[in-house]
């Protein structure tokens, strides 16, 4: 009876899982850009709709808090609702995280996000610039 | 083997749930029950702070025998003066208890539908039929596209001045369309020359024979009478209105909706309509105008909705709420519509103009989507500038994406109920 362990078989099994491990290494920058291509434009949509939602939800509040008025405390009841769009976007981001992608891989696609609006150099500067 | 198979399908499967990501704009379509607790209770808390409230709380009960004299009358042409149309004519249970056209047509028309617009040599009317659900019932006291009947200070206010026929604002109601030209009566040489005079006794010369005819009618008269309990002779124009709001009031009262079931017994909601809900009391803002047991606070707020037909101003124009308080504030402000059976109740907006509920929610946010101001002239594109103005000025929606917008939209049809058949 031969040994299920024979030095060839172990050798064998060795270069099997190098040669995954090598095409695993290989593949996994082409399995984060394609996770990153296929959630840009939902992810972009929730970037820009969360920080919509929470302007809205920051003006509402100052305009109730300088001006206190029934039409005011609907604004901010409805602006509070309206933050539920971060709770998607907060989950569309931790499901990205599970899917392999780095804190630096969403700041690219958030970025991407906020300048796919850019029309010209200007925008882009105006995003950039260092302002004291 | 087997291990080696199982662990391709596992990787399929893996890849396929990554690439399985929602539309890019915004919200998935799903019919799926939602099973968020916490969205689900946002709703529910929502609605019932936005004034929802379960629809035998609106109801206010009637007397049946006024009711039945009053089911008669709404059916019969005796309420034209030219014995040309009736109530139930433009009022029809097919559509929604409107006539399922843009604009109106009048005294004179023949047919129902598209029929009666494509075939008739009725005279075309400036706005958009409403239909009738909630109409009397607790709370509902703004009436018409610009409110020309309505309540202030516990006051019936409509063109009645201080004559007004009765201090319920439904019956009040009652008594306008017998007397509006084209509408009920046709346009004639001796009409115009013996009735348009603007005054609320020409309107009692008018409602007085109409009385008449109903107290002389075989089977109205005695019906009525009885309702009443006066002798026929007695019976007053103020007899029919109060009959023909009690029909009303009863027959399109709001009936439980989908959307009450959820609040109020627990019932199942699909995601796609809790993402509506959610955005419509959220950031769609819809809930700013549309709140209220009947989603409307009875207020007037300017939508450049497109303009279908000449316009209750002409040319194309419609000033809305101005046509009633001549106050410049109120140019192209119209009556906050109440939401119920919106499914069935189209077209929207106070021409007729848009025909499907999506569009009417754009029409709100996004209004040039729906024009080509290329196919415009210059009168009609200036028209629509000063429609912009005002509407700017309303409580905006967030930018909504079209799969968001017809999540409100299916939001909006549980609010739909079976009515009278």
């Amino acid at each position: 009876m031969r040994s299920r362990f024979q030095p060839e078989r172990i050798a064998t099994h060795l270069v099997a899982l190098l040669v995954g491990a090598l095409i695993a290494w290989l593949a996994l920058p082409l399995w984060r850009e394609m996770v990153m291509g296929w959630n840009q434009e939902r992810y972009g949509l929730l970037v820009e709709q969360c920080d919509g939602a929470m302007r809205d939800h920051y003006q509402a509040k100052q305009t109730a808090a300088l001006a206190p008025s029934a039409d005011g405390a609907r604004a901010l009841a409805a602006s509070e609702i309206g933050l539920i769009i971060c709770q998607d976007y907060d989950l569309h981001q931790k499901k990205l995280l599970q899917w392999g992608l780095s804190e630096n891989e969403l700041a690219q696609m958030r970025l991407r996000a906020i300048e796919a609006r850019a029309s010209d150099l200007q925008e882009v500067i105006e995003t950039h610039e260092i302002r004291f | 083997m087997k291990s080696v198979s199982n662990a391709t399908l596992l990787s399929a499967a893996l890849f396929l749930t990554a690439c399985d990501a929602p539309p890019s704009d915004g919200s998935q379509a799903s019919a799926e029950p939602a099973t968020d607790t916490m969205r689900m209770a946002a709703l529910r808390d929502a609605a019932i702070a936005s004034g929802f409230v379960r629809a035998e709380a609106l109801a206010i009960p009637v007397d049946p025998a006024r009711r039945d004299a009053g089911r008669l009358i709404f059916a019969s042409t005796k309420m034209s003066l030219n014995q040309s149309i009736s109530c139930r004519d433009c009022h029809l249970n097919e559509f929604g208890s409107t006539d399922g056209l843009p604009n109106a047509v009048g005294a004179g028309a023949v047919g129902h539908g598209a029929a009666r617009m494509a075939n008739s040599e009725g005279p075309i009317l400036p706005r958009n039929v409403l239909p009738f659900w909630g109409r009397g019932s607790k709370g509902f006291t703004t009436f018409f596209w610009d409110g020309k009947v309505s309540v202030e200070d516990g006051k019936v206010v409509s063109q009645f001045g201080d004559r007004a026929p009765s201090g319920d604002p439904m019956v009040v109601a009652a008594h306008l369309p017998s007397v509006e030209l084209r509408e009920m009566i046709a346009d004639t040489p001796t009409v115009r020359d013996t009735l348009v005079t603007e005054d609320v006794d020409a309107a009692r010369t008018v409602q007085d024979e109409l009385a008449r005819r109903f107290a002389d009618d075989a089977e109205i008269g005695p019906r009525l009478a009885a309702a009443y309990r006066l002798p026929a002779g007695k019976l007053a124009f103020g007899h029919v209105a109060d009959a023909l709001a009690a029909f009303i009031r009863d027959e399109f009262r709001i009936r439980p909706t989908r959307l009450e079931a959820f609040v109020f017994d627990r019932g199942q909601i699909s995601r796609t309509e809790l993402a509506g809900g959610l955005l419509f009391y959220g950031r769609g803002r819809c809930s700013f105008c549309h709140s209220g047991p009947y989603f409307s606070d009875f207020d007037f707020h300017a939508v450049a909705f497109p303009q279908a037909g000449f316009g209750k101003n002409g040319f194309g124009i419609d000033e809305g709420r101005y046509n009633v308080t001549l106050d410049p504030a109120d140019r192209f402000r119209f009556r906050t519509p109440p939401l119920y059976n919106l499914s069935s109740t189209g077209p929207y907006s106070h021409s007729g103009s848009v025909v499907r509920v999506e569009d009417a929610i754009i029409a709100h946010f996004d209004p040039l989507r729906l024009i080509d101001t290329k196919d415009m002239s210059i009168r009609e594109r200036a028209d629509l500038y000063s429609r912009l103005g005002p509407a700017s000025r309303e409580p905006l929606p967030s930018a909504l994406t079209d799969a968001e917008v017809r999540s409100i939209a299916a939001f909006l049809r549980m609010l739909d109920f079976k009515g009278p058949s």
